[in-house]
């Protein structure tokens, strides 16, 4: 009988949104007959920090109500969707980076270049990765809030034990590799390495570290039929044969993030939002490095950002709201809270004391040859069809040169069929 | 009856009618009135989003704009499309896998919880447990069992000397892997609706056979299995349609991004990956319309074939 759920679910889904689009308008007017400002997202942790800044909105402009619904992760974008359908979506609402296009494109997101320029707003405050990774045809279209780089973790214990110096700026591939065979100890199940079978963390700045890329910057070619990113992959699976690594099927089973955080791994490569949880497990036995290079040095950058509903009533107030919230006060409170990196430069400050015995500041660093996450109007698509052949390679059923090439074969098939 | 007495009590019927109707009328009217809650349920939460779902099935449809009506372009593309033809497949060999082992399972276990001994209310709850218990929280649990490495399953048999799997994470177990946590988590369900089967029999089948001499053997197969088809009956129809519809274990037990999905992808878990990961609705619902068909077409052919099997007492 539950299972039966499910079917209904959808089609109830589809029922409910043409409903929705029945009952259409947003009521703007609220208590009083004021104006309300709807604001959506997910992370209830970050609630203090947006208080704050919403108070700091309200004593510039008393006579707006802001009204701020937190939607679990795994409902927001289903919720998100058909809210904006039916025409009754929030003014004010998260957008990460991989929906980013698909939303845009639909005309969901208010283009923010005629109130940028309107308001003199100078954007190059914010990491340039964010602000690429929110700009549609040239123009921006969503405010950064915060960010997130990848950096090396690991374990000084570990190195203590083998006499070994800590990963520092200098390192590259070479050194990795070196270091990570002097770690490991087979008798004790202690790896000297993880390399990721993730994107994020893994292969997508092991490919621009090659020189590669997985996504041209016009979205319209897949990098996987490359030399480069079969380079990376070649050296991730050389690392996972010498058994320096845990291989695909146990990495599979047990994250990655799991195997390092119970002190298995010496070395783990790791978004710099997993810090607070990494040093719950380890402690002060945790340090940071930045990502060692290949040809060159690079770090996968993602980071939200707030958009504006296409079709909002409260355009201006909206257009101050989310100036505070991703301008410099807002930034500040948000770094201070230690929920996650600002992406408006020079606001760090605070974050970088949330763990005092972890050097914080080689995230920041890494923004310096970040790469933006990649992305397009059909990410989820064709990182399906991504996943599927490189996971198979790094199972052993197939070649990485077969993988690759079919990866990209069918992610470009994907970004033929988008429409922007 | 001839024609000529019909004709000759053709007029007292009609005005009898006529004050029949006018009362039948009035009872009607209260009937529909008092079924009319469902009825408006029914239709405004089954049939108005089917035929919805039956016509965004020859649409293409992002959620968002104006669905572009495409005839059976998405019926033709899934013929061609691998996903959907494997994920059939992987859930026609996990009905074929889960319902038989299931229902056999529940029988004996039905016979057994039948019996007159003490602390029976303590067992019949306890094999129901599984049923009242969230999918999710079975499917996390389950996936820690399973786990190659940290498992309970593979602990056990590392110490009896046993070859460990990888439960999950090898294609050749997967599957098989889903099947055994469903069977564990519907044999409680049908077992009870065995054990309520069983509960009809009358005691006088079996006086009757134990004064002839029969067995216990021979009593189960020729009293008690054909006297319960028809509680079988039902429970093998129902497990068909929720085997065809199983989604919560794969969803939870697998990633959402894994290469193991090709051998354990069912296909609810496509329609959902369509309809809610790529936004693709109009292609979902031809799937959910899919496989509408085959399973009203085996539940028919259930029907159908009953007459040979299904003793009504």
């Amino acid at each position: 009988m539950k299972k039966r759920m499910s079917v209904l679910i959808s089609v109830l889904f589809v029922f409910s949104a043409l409903l929705s689009a029945c009952g259409g308008g947003n009521a703007s007017g609220g208590d009083n007959g004021k104006k309300v400002i709807n604001v959506a997202l997910w992370d209830e942790n970050v609630r203090d920090t947006l208080d704050k800044s919403i108070k700091i909105f309200n004593e510039k402009h008393p006579d707006v109500q802001v009204k701020v619904t937190y939607t679990p992760w795994a409902d927001y974008w289903t919720k998100l969707k058909t809210s904006l359908a039916g025409n009754s979506g929030p003014d004010v609402y998260w957008m990460n980076g991989p929906n980013f296009h698909s939303y845009a494109s639909s005309g969901l997101i208010k283009d923010l270049s005629p109130l940028i320029e309107q308001s003199g707003l100078d954007t190059s405050v914010y990491t340039e990765a964010l602000v690429d990774m929110y700009t549609y045809q040239g123009k921006l279209h969503g405010l950064p809030y915060f960010q997130d780089s990848v950096g090396l973790f690991y374990n000084k214990e570990l190195f203590d034990k083998a006499g070994l110096p800590y990963p520092d700026d200098t390192w590259t591939w070479e050194t990795v590799e070196e270091n990570a065979a002097k770690l490991t100890d087979k008798s004790n199940g202690i790896y000297g390495y993880i390399t990721p079978i993730d994107s994020q963390i893994g292969y997508y700045n092991y490919i621009a570290q090659a020189g590669g890329f997985v996504i041209s910057d016009d979205k319209k070619t897949s990098g996987y039929d490359t030399p480069e990113a079969l380079s990376a992959f070649k050296w991730q699976q050389s690392l996972i044969e010498k058994g320096y690594s845990p291989n695909a099927q146990q990495q599979l089973e047990t994250k990655s993030r799991q195997l390092f955080g119970s002190g298995k791994a010496a070395m783990f490569p790791g978004i710099s939002v997993n810090s607070p949880e990494l040093y719950k497990l380890l402690g002060d036995k945790l340090g940071v490095a930045v990502l060692p290079a290949g040809k060159e040095k690079a770090s996968i950058v993602h980071g939200l950002s707030w958009a504006i509903n296409g079709k909002t009533k409260v355009e201006q107030e909206s257009w101050e709201l989310i100036q505070i919230l991703s301008g410099k006060e807002g930034q500040e409170l948000l770094a201070d809270s230690g929920f996650s990196m600002p992406a408006y430069k020079g606001t760090e400050g605070g974050w970088l004391k949330s763990i005092p015995s972890l050097d914080l500041q080689v995230f920041v660093d890494s923004l310096e040859f970040a790469v933006p996450y990649p992305v397009s109007q059909k990410t989820a698509e064709w990182q399906d069809a991504e996943v599927k052949e490189i996971q198979a390679a790094f199972l052993g059923k197939k070649t990485f040169e077969e993988a690759l090439k079919n990866a990209g074969e069918q992610m470009n098939a994907i970004l033929a069929t988008e429409t922007n | 009856m001839s024609s000529p007495i019909t004709v000759t009590t053709k007029p007292p019927e009609t005005t009898a009618k006529r004050k029949v109707g006018k009362l039948a009328f009035h009872e009607a009217m209260w009937g529909y009135i008092f079924i009319l809650p469902v009825v408006l349920g029914l239709g405004l939460f089954y049939m108005a989003p089917s035929a919805a779902s039956l016509f965004l099935s020859f649409t293409s449809w992002d959620g968002l704009t104006a669905p572009q009506f495409i005839g059976l372009d998405n019926f033709a593309n899934l013929m061609k499309d691998d996903k959907f033809t494997g994920s059939m497949l992987n859930t026609m060999l996990y009905t074929i896998g889960t319902v038989p082992l299931s229902v056999a399972l529940a029988t004996v276990l039905a016979v057994l919880l039948n019996q007159k001994i003490k602390g029976m209310v303590f067992y019949r709850t306890f094999y129901f447990i599984p049923v009242i218990t969230m999918p999710i929280a079975v499917g996390m649990v389950w996936k820690w069992l399973y786990n190659s490495e940290f498992g309970l399953i593979n602990h056990v048999l590392g110490v009896m000397n046993l070859p460990q799997p990888n439960w999950l994470f090898d294609e050749k177990f997967a599957l098989f892997s889903i099947v055994l946590v469903s069977v564990w988590s519907s044999i409680g369900y049908n077992a009870v609706i065995l054990l309520s089967g069983l509960q009809g029999i009358s005691g006088s089948y079996y006086e009757a056979a134990s004064l002839d001499g029969a067995g216990t053997l021979y009593k189960f197969f020729r009293i008690t299995l054909p006297l319960l088809t028809p509680s079988l009956f039902f429970v093998l129809v129902m497990s068909f349609i929720n085997s065809f519809q199983v989604f919560d274990l794969i969803f939870i037990m697998m990633d959402q991004q894994t290469t193991m999905l090709e051998s354990t992808r069912t296909v609810v878990y496509s329609i959902w990956e369509d309809g809610f990961k790529y936004f693709n609705m109009g292609y979902a619902s031809a799937q959910a319309f899919i496989l509408f068909v085959v399973i009203l077409i085996i539940t028919m052919v259930q029907m159908y074939i009953q007459k040979r099997w299904v003793h009504y007492q």
